[in-house]
């Protein structure tokens, strides 16, 4: 029979009918219901096995706490495990499976371990599993983990997808129950911008699962009515279905926002959202969580909080059991019975364990005061419990309550310390939560509802007027006042029977007590010791039991004691949720050159650099090996014209009249004289001497330079000359900014270059060799009008120009370019073939540039200026930065020219072992040569300038090469430079 | 008369979307130039495109329009504006220099950056999946600039209606920001 505990009324519809299945059984349930109320309106108490003793499990609670009821839900990739049953939405078609079990639920093979207990304390897996050392990763821990475990991952990609959003509000409140709908009310009202979030997809917290009348309805109708009203309100943002995880930073929270439904209905929307939300002010009214007692066997699926047997009656119309009793240490429990007795059903008994006469009657109920259970029977379903009286009783339900932990999580996310109150026997926020944070209702331990509503109404009036805004003048909502008395109770002695504190990681009374016993005083050692509070559900209903514990076992009180330290996020959340859309290719963003279209047009290979995607090669049919292309383009560059896109290079435009001081500032060379119309080739100095970039400048106009830097670092360069301007010479009159995406630039390298400009450049442009030397710079127009600007310098050592449109023209000057160079046979050439030339011509890039060079090292302190003070002149100058055998960067060829030459080899003398002793330099940059016919490499090496026409060894042990190669002039195309100046 | 045209392309060839409450469009018809205020000279400047267009300095984060309301000037930095114009031709620096008479240093940057316009009634809904600033109509007023990431790109956003949002990334970001944006409406509508 379907639902045969579901009862009539509830906050579910129950015209609504949804199908899913548990294990693969059809089952029925209604909209509004959670899978954990649908489950046990089908009778299904036993709904999984615990982590190490896969003890047979039943729901214990009907909230975000719940240690037992972990499922996973979902199949194929789809499949999600450890999903708390008590806060997933049901809908129709929602597959479950129950987890942690070896063959069916009802007869778990792995449960033999359940019957090994007594071998398998606290700790044992530390002492035991000694001997052999090397046997613990390779034996004993994947053994362990495969016996123990929780879900199963699919091993598939996730298919669904995440987002993330950012909020802003002057005053967040966490946590939509009777508090915090206070809170919102006032401070709405108020003017103020509010957010608030609860966790539950029904807002309205515990008023939705009691029966508390306020201002004369049910609560959960003036929950209902309350969140209408402010739904209907401009400047406020409801956030139902949204956990607040965490508190960080100025003000900031994040929070998961789970829109599964939305999900399964459209494929395409995203399954949750993770917020960032900006507060001025946040408003803690989480409430509070309900916690056991320590007893024999109080692990049965059965026995749960006795607030969520509430839950399961009032809102989910589900009756957890026929035969239900409650045992309770505080006024709470009692209202249990009562709310059972009002739908109908009998109770078989109430026992309180304080020395009170009872709370109130409870028609057909046992009671029995100041009495204990102490033992409980039935292995896949509670059949009886046993108390201290030595009286057994019949029931299938018991709704325990050991009195209520106030929800201060958030508070310690800045490192709160928990105050103990005797009063309420439970730890509440100190003094110091997180900035702008305030706490109201029960989970600042105000546990009477009359008075949470009142000190909400007031919070959120207080802090909307701390804010600026007007002070509400409405009156708080009434109810009628029922205290709450406590006596705390954390377990009663139970012989060789094992009490459960921590359900999920299966940690028992006993556990704790050997921790102490064995030396384990500290909270967080015992913590770790007994894996205590280390599930998924972070102890939420454990910790404060264990304490209690603790404090017995140890002759201290709770405060002495302590709490562990809360961290966020205070909910599991998916690693997805995290990345958000950032997967794949989306990890980052894309930056495309302007020939980037063109250029998939030949089928070039793109390379990633930093987050600009660059064409690497081009190769042509028939090629069948990245060498012969590269090696093809250099020689057709060398022997005619190549062309290459070089926007990627950082261009800053640098204007005012003190731009040259400026330039002889930051450079090491001097730039103060750079006549109109010239480049130079700038070395810039961090603050140590040590070389941070190069480029060049070119001086287009008196007051006007054009700067370049090296692709990566592009943005580091414009940030140091911004904070050199800003901080070190704010009067000079410098103006930056950064034009690398004003223009598309080409280098255009080869002897053929000139003759191939000439084409496109307008005939009032005089490029001749006289009019525009090496090294020239200036303005011109080509392709009948369109301005450019004209550089003639040289990566590669040939004869060489980089041109510059306006971006707008890239795409379309690299087409014309291969248009007009048609006769000279040019070619496209990408980064590989651009690193072969500079190689080959000596020059230093990122290998060279790595951090620990000096101008000196790089054989570049001829360009050092004497004359002027520079950002690294002086600690230049240091003596361990001018020693002779300081690793100088020099070339190395081969001496037998087949021989293969590997970067990152490292050099050694010819006789010389490979040790760290021995080591005397580095190969940092090494190509094939197509035009010398062999590899050859620039790197450096101890005093290497003084040692060109010695011989060494550069050996690479990992990929198992050792040449012998011959020091060098990095310098091997064209030495003296004449190619650049024909 | 050269052999050789070129043909100008705009960072994402003029794309148009229109979605349910959305329309993400490319913004063709603008460009901008960087008008920096040489050292001590403000004021003068100040008043001579107050005389030539009758704009001023805007406030840092804000925009003044001219009185013609062809230019906007966005304020973004101490010495510096960002002239927003009515321009889709080749030259909007000299154009500019004309337009305002004042002797400041003029940087073209309309090639620089990719324009994105979102806008309509959802448009702060697709926007707040990848804004961090906060986009409450009375906080980022009309008018109002800002620069901020998104998405891990620089991004300016300037308001130019009341549901109506401008954002410029550097142009080889510019597919990237369109497909941030289009997943976000796919996110949200």
């Amino acid at each position: 029979m379907s639902q045969i505990n579901r009862i009539d009324g509830g906050l579910i519809d129950q015209e609504k009918v949804l199908n899913f299945t548990f294990n693969g059984q059809i089952l029925k349930g209604y909209e509004g219901d959670t899978l954990a109320s649908a489950l046990l309106a089908n009778n299904k108490h036993l709904i999984g096995r615990s982590f190490k003793y896969h003890r047979p499990r039943g729901i214990v609670t009907a909230g975000s706490e719940e240690p037992n009821a972990i499922m996973e839900i979902g199949n194929g990739a789809y499949k999600e495990p450890n999903t708390r049953a008590t806060v997933t939405q049901l809908y129709n078609g929602l597959e479950a499976n129950s987890q942690n079990h070896k063959g069916p639920l009802s007869f778990d093979f792995m449960a033999i371990t359940d019957f090994l207990s007594p071998l398998l304390g606290a700790g044992f897996y530390y002492k035991t599993f000694m001997w052999p050392k090397g046997f613990w990763e390779k034996f004993y821990e994947p053994a362990i983990r495969k016996s123990a475990g929780l879900g199963t991952l699919s091993t598939e990609a996730d298919p669904d997808t995440y987002d993330k959003g950012f909020r802003h509000c002057d005053i967040l409140i966490i946590g939509a129950g009777a508090t915090g709908l206070s809170a919102a009310l006032t401070a709405a009202n108020s003017g103020a911008k509010i957010i608030l979030a609860d966790e539950d997809f029904l807002m309205g917290g515990r008023l939705n699962s009691e029966t508390n009348e306020i201002d004369g309805m049910a609560g959960s109708e003036w929950a209902k009515k309350t969140v209408a009203k402010l739904g209907a309100m401009e400047n406020v943002t409801l956030m139902s279905d949204t956990t607040v995880f965490g508190a960080y930073d100025h003000g900031i929270y994040g929070a998961i926002e789970n829109r599964a439904s939305e999900a399964r209905e459209d494929n395409d929307k995203p399954r949750q959202v993770n917020w960032r939300i900006y507060t001025k002010r946040a408003i803690l009214c989480a409430g509070a969580t309900e916690r056991l007692i320590a007893f024999g066997n109080n692990d049965r699926p059965g026995i749960m909080f006795a607030s969520a047997v509430r839950t399961y009656l009032n809102r989910f119309a589900v009756a957890t059991g026929q035969r239900i009793s409650v045992y309770t240490n505080n006024d709470d429990g009692w209202k249990t019975a009562k709310d059972l007795n009002a739908k109908g059903f009998r109770v078989a008994a109430v026992i309180d364990s304080r020395s009170i006469s009872p709370v109130m009657r409870v028609p057909g109920a046992e009671i029995y005061m100041a009495t204990d259970v102490v033992d409980t029977k039935g292995r896949r379903a509670l059949k009886s419990i046993q108390l201290s009286n030595g009286k057994s009783i019949d029931t299938d339900t018991l709704a325990v309550s050991g009195g209520w932990n106030p929800n201060l999580h958030f508070t310690c996310h800045h490192r709160g310390v928990p105050k103990w109150n005797e009063e309420i026997a439970s730890f509440v926020p100190d003094s110091s939560p997180p900035v702008g944070m305030s706490v109201a209702g029960r989970a600042k331990g105000t546990m009477v509802l009359a008075d949470a509503i009142i000190e909400g109404h007031n919070q959120g009036s207080c802090v909307a007027a701390d804010l600026g805004y007007k002070t509400s003048e409405s009156k708080p909502a009434s109810t009628p006042v029922v205290s709450y008395n406590i006596s705390a109770n954390w377990g009663v002695p139970s012989g060789k029977n094992r009490a459960w504190v921590d359900f999920q990681n299966d940690v028992t009374a006993k556990d704790i007590k050997l921790a102490n016993q064995e030396g384990f005083k500290s909270v967080e050692h015992v913590k770790r010791y007994t894996t205590l509070g280390m599930a998924t559900d972070q102890g939420k209903t454990a910790n404060v039991l264990a304490i209690g514990i603790m404090a017995e076992n140890m002759g201290q009180t709770m405060e002495d004691t302590g709490t562990t330290i809360f961290r966020p996020p205070y909910v599991p959340v998916a690693i997805g949720a995290f990345a958000g859309r950032r997967r794949g290719m989306e990890f980052y963003p894309t930056r495309y050159t302007p020939s980037h279209n063109w250029s998939t047009e030949q089928n070039a290979i793109f390379v990633e650099v930093g987050m600009w995607y660059r064409s690497q090669w081009f190769p042509l049919p028939g090629e069948t090996h990245w060498r012969q292309t590269v090696d093809r383009e250099v020689r057709q560059t060398r022997s005619s014209v190549g062309i290459c896109d070089v926007t990627t290079l950082g261009k800053i435009d640098i204007k005012g009249e003190d731009v040259s001081e400026f330039l002889n500032k930051v450079y090491a060379n001097a730039f103060a004289k750079v006549p109109v119309g010239k480049t130079r080739y700038g070395l810039m100095l961090r603050e140590d001497g040590i070389a941070m970039d190069d480029g060049t400048a070119a001086r287009m106009s008196e007051n006007h330079f054009v700067m370049t830097t090296t692709t990566a670092n592009a943005v580091s360069v414009y940030r140091h000359l911004q904070f050199c301007h800003q901080c070190l010479w704010p009067d000079l009159d410098v103006h930056m900014i950064s034009v690398t995406e004003q223009y598309a630039q080409y280098a255009v390298a080869g002897p053929n270059s000139r003759k191939l400009l000439e084409k496109i450049v307008d005939p009032e442009c005089d490029i001749s060799n006289e009019a525009f030397p090496y090294m020239a710079a200036g303005e011109i127009t080509v392709c009948g009008g369109t301005a450019a600007r004209l550089f003639r310098i040289s990566f590669s050592g040939e004869l060489a120009y980089e041109i510059a449109v306006p971006t707008r023209y890239g795409d379309s000057l690299m087409r014309v370019l291969m248009e007009a160079g048609e006769e000279f046979n040019v070619i496209p050439y990408g980064t590989e073939a651009l690193g072969v030339m500079r190689i080959e011509k000596g020059h230093a890039a990122g290998p060279e540039l790595n951090g620990q060079t000096s101008a000196y090292d790089l054989g570049m302190g001829g360009m050092i200026s004497g004359k002027k003070d520079f950002i690294g002149y002086t600690l230049g100058l240091r003596e361990e930065l001018q020693r002779d055998d300081r690793m100088q960067m020099v070339g190395f060829k081969p001496v037998n020219t087949s021989d293969l030459l590997l970067a990152g080899s490292h050099l050694l003398g010819l006789r010389d072992k490979a040790t760290t002793e021995n080591d005397q330099g580095w190969i940092s940059s090494c190509i094939y040569s197509p035009i010398l016919g062999h590899y050859l490499g620039i790197g450096f090496i101890k005093g290497g300038h003084n040692r060109k026409g010695e011989n060494v060894r550069a050996v690479d042990l990992v990929r198992g090469n050792d040449v012998e190669v011959e020091i060098c002039s990095p310098h091997f195309v064209d030495p003296e430079g004449e190619r650049l100046r024909v | 008369m050269s052999d050789y045209e070129l043909i100008k392309e705009s960072p994402l060839g003029g794309a148009e979307h229109e979605f349910d409450g959305v329309t993400v469009a490319e913004v063709i018809d603008q460009s901008l130039v960087m008008v920096a205020l040489p050292r001590d000279r403000a004021v003068d400047i100040e008043s001579a495109m107050g005389e030539s267009c009758g704009l001023s300095i805007p406030a840092m984060g804000q925009s003044t329009k001219s009185s013609d309301a062809s230019v906007t000037l966005w304020r973004l930095q101490k010495n510096q504006v960002l002239a927003y114009f009515s321009y889709d031709g080749d030259d909007a620096e000299v154009n500019l220099a004309e337009r305002f008479d004042a002797p400041a240093y003029y940087t073209d940057q309309s090639d620089t950056w990719g324009m994105i316009r979102v806008s309509g009634e959802r448009s702060r809904d697709v926007l707040e999946r990848i804004c961090p600033i906060d986009l409450d109509p009375s906080v980022f007023t009309l008018g109002s600039v800002s620069r901020t990431v998104m998405e891990h790109i620089g991004t300016i956003i300037f308001r130019d209606g009341d549901d109506s949002y401008v954002l410029l990334t550097m142009r080889s970001f510019s597919r990237s920001m369109l497909h941030a944006i289009e997943v976000s409406v796919k996110n949200v509508l």
